[in-house]
């Protein structure tokens, strides 16, 4: 009896592991679970029926049963597990994407390429000490002309091409010198200030002139203060921001907010001093004017002109991006031509 | 200002300037302040040309046109064939001899023309490389020219191997725009004194002053005139020498008289001007200021409308030239002209400067005497000047200046110059030694030397100093500026932070960024119709001298110049274009110029970037322009703006929108632009703008501090409501919050329906309501709390649950 038992058991696993075998996918190892091992499995009513027998035979026929099930169980879901796992990477498979197609950009904005140097530059005068200082486009004669030292005829003036407000005692700045003006009347010495901004002249426009561009104007005025300390700070500054093996060359100059006034000339970027087109053979490039502040300029804000002394200067920012990034024509800033502003977005 | 080395060389002993060639010359000048821009040849390369005259000339016996010559060069006859209409016995000219070159890479050859054998080529000034010489047309006569020098190179006989050095003249520097200016300069590079150019005046016949005299009423506007006659004139073209030393420094030769005029004002500085005598009523001259609303015919054929500023130059009725600016067309040197009256004369600076801008008139003369011209020079440029006049055109110099002046001598300034105060200002000491030769170098006088101080007298031509400090360059810049020590700058021991304001319109381009707009940099003008489209901007600023007409106006707001950006690249085929620009805005507000700061964003195009996987992406809309604008507005701080419906004319009347701050002050705007408008910047797609004043978001950072939340599982409601057609949903959402129910967190629209299904005139507002409470909330006591709102929103509002 016990022997008819273990054989129809052995021949339900063998017939179980041979449905498992042939199972297509988790629900037909669920399937035969259920017909094997649910509560009206074949095994169940195996287990059932030991209490029919002779109470001397139920043990060792539970001990059978209980073998197999556990055996089966193992089975069951080993094969659930190989089964499912095969599921999972066919549908990985199948989520396979290109991944040499482009990604879904959002389209993040651009820097001006004038934004850029400015705050470039700012950058390298804040550390070296300067803050920075606004003020208005439309400027008033006195700090536009009469505070820096050029009174109404004067050459200066007529040479600055000068866009007027109709109707009124205004113009547009030609330069951002009148912000220096603004602070000194703000504010006793020390200053140290630099000041960008746009500004104006009345230039029919072409590949190098427009009628508005930007400047940077900087001053410094203390006790003690010299045109060695002026050239100091702007060779600096050329060095901070081109790097420390350009060469420089300081020679004099006239401007009419400044005495003793200068230049600075900076080592052609593209022939290194040899003479290209761009520097038209000289070898060097203007980079900006300065100068020690006028005594006149220091006494129209009521400095005391005999104790402080200080130095200024200006350059224009487009100029400065247009070596930088070799853009060939002004106009190119203004036009706004996303092909132009795309090519920026890693500054 | 064009310099020609020769005649700057002209100015030293022989010899002087050999150990400064060109090239070195220019560098140290543009060390010293003079900043030369070019270098280069005054004329152009040829070799092989000599001085040839023509002994002989006959008929070609083959071609009509063509002369047969004999030129003799020194070394026998040759033959040569000439194709001119101009040959003259006797008359000298450039010979290309067999084997020259000549400029454009043109060889001549031995050569057979129309049978007849040609050894080389009589020249044309063009054919030379000088285009401004020479008479309309044919072979070029050298005049002046001496049978001695037959044979000898034609470039040593017109002195052509020359150079030209370009300098900047800074605008102080008046003096130094005459070859006597720059030599001054040269003087201390040099070492030598320069010698002034030789006057021979030859004087005769009858004393000046018995036929004519001067007279000065506006001794202000012209403290010195003064006048020479010369007779016996015959008006003629320049000799060779003197057109191509005009030549050479950019000056076209006109006549002999008015190019020796010309010559004598590059030469020393003084302009100067020649009358036709003949012409001149009563033989004076009267100088006198401009009655306003008087006419005058300048030399350029044009009338003009003078004032009490202005100069005249007048004879004993009318007024003949525009003092230190132009002539008149009626006293000119004409061929016929026989005696001439020369003008020297020193006009204000001021009024000369301001006269050529009332008139628009600037002229060679008016440069010069608006930056300066040596008072002390007159007499002696206008004996220089009626002497070659005498030597090149013929005539006598009558004996005796006629003129006046106030005062025989110019008062010179005299400055002190501390040694002590140049350290300071340069941070490098110098020696009164040192200075003093500096000074003396450039024609100041050094009265006194005690101690620290020097006695510095300025010389008459140097307007441009007139204290300390200018004196202090002038030692400086001779020294050189590359001697002055670099000396670090006592800087603060922290450098400074960034300003608040800048820090602010950095996160604002940041937002803006971003948000996915490039930043734009777009004209500060705008044209009178800025919309296009008819409607007025109130208060705009005008220009008084705009550029063009689309220029004549300052722009009100930023809007107009970015939106024509975005149309620009939406035309150009770009998919897309949003654009944000941070500028000022103008307007007139009670007789002043307001100006305010901007941001303003202006989008237009596809709502995304071009993408694979959705090829066709809605078009940008209003709601992605409020989002946008939501972004850049959180970045400020601005927390909760509020949106009200707007009323701008050019604008979408249904969509746009005023913007203020939770606490109430104005933001801004944003809208759909008309469509009208749009089309007037250049646009068929739908432009997106909005503008924002930076004053209200540009403040300092914000004070802030965390907000506590729940840790505990929120609980949503949704509800649709079906409310009039009229009711907005910012209102709606408020009335939520003011209902006082508890624990409600947040409050979200996530649908809007119309349609059929709904009554008349309705719409449906879907709502997501978020309840929390530092407890877990039960089901139960939501929907109590739902229901309490809903019968309040029946109650008060008349909205039904959908
Ligand atoms: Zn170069």
């Amino acid at each position: 009896m016990i022997e008819a038992l273990r054989e129809r058991l052995e021949e339900l696993r063998r017939e179980v592991e041979r449905q498992l075998n042939a199972a297509a996918g988790p629900a037909d190892v669920e399937e035969i679970r259920v017909r094997t091992l649910g509560k009206k499995g074949a095994l169940t009513a195996e287990a059932k029926a030991i209490g029919r027998l002779e109470p001397g035979a139920r043990p060792k026929a539970g001990e059978l049963v209980n073998e197999v099930k556990s055996a089966l169980e193992r089975a069951i879901a080993a094969r659930e597990e190989e089964l499912a796992g095969g599921e999972l990477t066919r549908r990985l498979a199948e989520e396979a994407l290109d991944v040499t197609l482009p990604g879904r950009r959002r389209g993040q904005g651009t820097r001006h390429p004038l934004s850029i140097v400015t705050d470039e530059l700012l950058d390298v005068f804040r550390r070296m000490g300067f803050s920075v200082a606004t003020g208005p486009e439309v400027e008033t004669p006195w700090h536009n002309f009469e505070a820096l030292n050029i009174p109404p005829g004067h050459p200066a003036r007529e040479e600055m091409d000068t866009i007027y407000v109709a109707g009124m005692e205004r113009l547009l700045r030609t330069h951002t010198s009148p912000v220096q003006i603004r602070v000194m009347e703000s504010q006793g010495p020390p200053v140290r200030v630099v000041c960008p901004g746009r500004v104006f002249r009345s230039d029919t426009p072409d590949a190098s002139h427009s009628p508005f561009f930007h400047q940077i104007e900087g001053l410094w005025v203390d006790e003690g203060i010299s045109l060695g300390h002026l050239k100091w700070a702007l060779i600096e500054f050329v060095h901070q921001y081109y790097g420390p093996d350009v060469d420089t060359r300081f020679r004099p100059s006239y401007f009419p907010f400044t005495e003793p006034s200068g230049e600075l000339d900076m080592e052609c970027l593209l022939c290194h001093g040899e003479g290209c087109r761009a520097c038209k053979g000289s070898g060097w490039l203007e980079l900006l004017g300065c100068g020690m502040v006028h005594p006149a300029v220091l006494e129209a804000v009521g400095y005391d002109s005999e104790r402080y002394t200080g130095f200024a200067w200006g350059m224009g920012v487009e100029r400065i991006a247009m070596l930088r990034y070799g853009v060939p024509d002004i106009r190119l800033f203004y036009e706004n031509d996303t092909n132009f502003l795309h090519q920026f977005a890693a500054r | 200002m064009r310099v020609s080395y020769r005649w700057l060389a002209s100015f030293f002993p022989p010899g002087s300037l050999d150990a400064l060639p060109p090239e070195e010359l220019a560098r140290r000048l543009t060390r010293q302040g003079l900043a030369v821009d070019d270098v280069r040849p005054a004329f152009a390369a040829f070799t092989g040309v000599v001085l040839g005259k023509v002994v002989q000339a006959g008929p070609h016996p083959n071609a009509d046109r063509l002369t047969l010559c004999e030129v003799e060069a020194g070394d026998g006859a040759r033959q040569v064939v000439c194709g001119a209409p101009n040959v003259e016995v006797g008359a000298l000219y450039g010979y290309a001899t067999v084997g020259s070159r000549l400029p454009g890479d043109r060889q001549i050859r031995r050569a057979k023309i129309r049978g007849v054998e040609s050894q080389g080529m009589l020249c044309s000034a063009p054919e030379l490389g000088l285009d401004a010489l020479g008479g309309p047309e044919g072979i070029w006569p050298i005049g002046g020219a001496s049978e001695a020098d037959l044979g000898r190179d034609l470039r040593d006989v017109l002195a052509l191997d020359d150079t030209i050095l370009d300098i900047d003249v800074t605008s102080n520097r008046g003096d130094a725009l005459s070859h006597l200016g720059v030599a001054r300069e040269v003087q201390w590079l040099v070492g030598e004194e320069l010698v002034l150019p030789a006057i021979r005046l030859v004087e005769s016949g009858e004393a000046a002053a018995s036929r004519s005299g001067v007279e000065i009423e506006d001794v202000e506007g012209c403290p010195r005139y003064f006048g020479r006659l010369i007779d016996g004139i015959r008006v003629g073209t320049s000799p060779a020498w003197l057109q191509t030393r005009l030549v050479s420094v950019g000056q076209r030769p006109v006549s002999d008289v008015v190019d020796v005029t010309n010559f004598v004002m590059l030469e020393l500085g003084q302009p100067l001007h020649p009358f036709d005598f003949d012409r001149l009523a009563g033989g004076r001259i009267v100088v006198r200021r401009a009655r306003d609303g008087e006419r005058f015919v300048t030399l350029d054929g044009r009338e003009r409308t003078l004032d009490a500023e202005i100069t005249m130059i007048c004879d004993a009725e009318r007024p003949v030239a525009v003092g230190g600016v132009m002539g008149g067309l009626e006293s000119e040197i004409s061929a016929g002209t026989r005696t001439v009256f020369l003008e020297s004369a020193h006009f204000d600076p001021a009024r000369v400067s301001r006269t050529v801008r009332k008139l628009g008139l600037p002229s060679e003369a008016s440069t010069r005497f608006a930056r300066g011209v040596d008072p002390e020079l007159p007499k002696i440029a206008l004996d220089r000047a009626a002497a070659l006049i005498a030597e090149v055109a013929g005539g006598s110099v009558a004996s005796g200046r006629v003129g006046a002046e106030a005062g025989e001598r110019v008062e010179r300034r005299r400055i002190e110059l501390r040694l002590s105060r140049h350290e300071v200002l340069v941070g490098k000491a110098t020696t009164a030694d040192a200075a003093r030769t500096a000074l003396e170098s450039l024609g100041f006088g050094v009265t006194s030397g005690r101690g620290d101080v020097l006695t510095v007298e300025v010389p008459s031509w140097r307007f441009d100093v007139s204290r300390e400090a200018d004196l202090i360059e002038e030692v400086a810049r001779l020294e050189g500026y590359e001697a002055v020590p670099a000396s670090p700058l006592p800087a603060p021991p922290v450098a400074p932070a960034r300003e608040p304001r800048q820090r602010a319109i950095a996160r604002l381009s940041e937002a803006s960024r971003a948000a996915g707009f490039d930043e734009a940099c777009t004209p500060s003008f705008v044209p009178e119709d800025v919309l296009g489209a008819g409607t007025a901007i109130d208060n705009m600023v005008e220009i008084r001298n705009p550029i063009s007409k689309a220029d004549r106006f300052l722009r009100p707001f930023l809007i107009p110049n970015l939106a024509r950006a975005v149309a620009y690249n939406l035309k150009r085929g770009a998919p897309r274009a949003k654009l944000f620009e941070i500028g000022h805005a103008f307007r007139r507000l009670a007789g002043e110029v307001e100006e305010t700061e901007r941001l303003a964003l202006a989008a237009g195009g596809a709502r995304s970037p071009l993408d694979w996987s959705e090829p066709h992406p809605p078009e940008y809309d209003f709601w992605d322009l409020k989002g946008d604008l939501e972004d850049v507005l959180a970045a400020a701080a601005a927390n909760s703006p509020r949106f009200s419906k707007g009323s701008r004319a050019w604008l979408h009347p249904g969509r746009q929108a005023e913007i203020e701050s939770g606490d109430g002050t104005a933001l801004g705007f944003c809208g759909e632009v008309h469509p009208i408008v749009a089309e007037a910047w250049g646009s068929e797609r739908k432009l997106y703008v909005a503008e924002l004043e930076l004053a209200a978001l540009a403040g300092p950072d914000p004070e802030m501090r965390i907000m506590e939340w729940s840790r505990e599982p929120a609980v949503e409601r949704d509800l649709a409501l079906v409310v009039p057609s009229g009711d907005l949903a910012a209102d709606i959402v408020a009335e939520l919050w003011r209902s006082g129910i508890d624990h409600l967190k947040g409050v979200r629209v996530f649908d809007r329906y119309a349609g059929p299904q709904l009554p008349e005139g309705h719409y449906s507002l879907g709502l997501r309501l978020t309840f929390e409470a530092d407890r877990t909330l039960t089901d139960e006591e939501v929907d109590g709390e739902m229901n309490r709102l809903l019968e309040r929103l029946r109650r008060e509002r008349g909205y039904e649950i959908r």
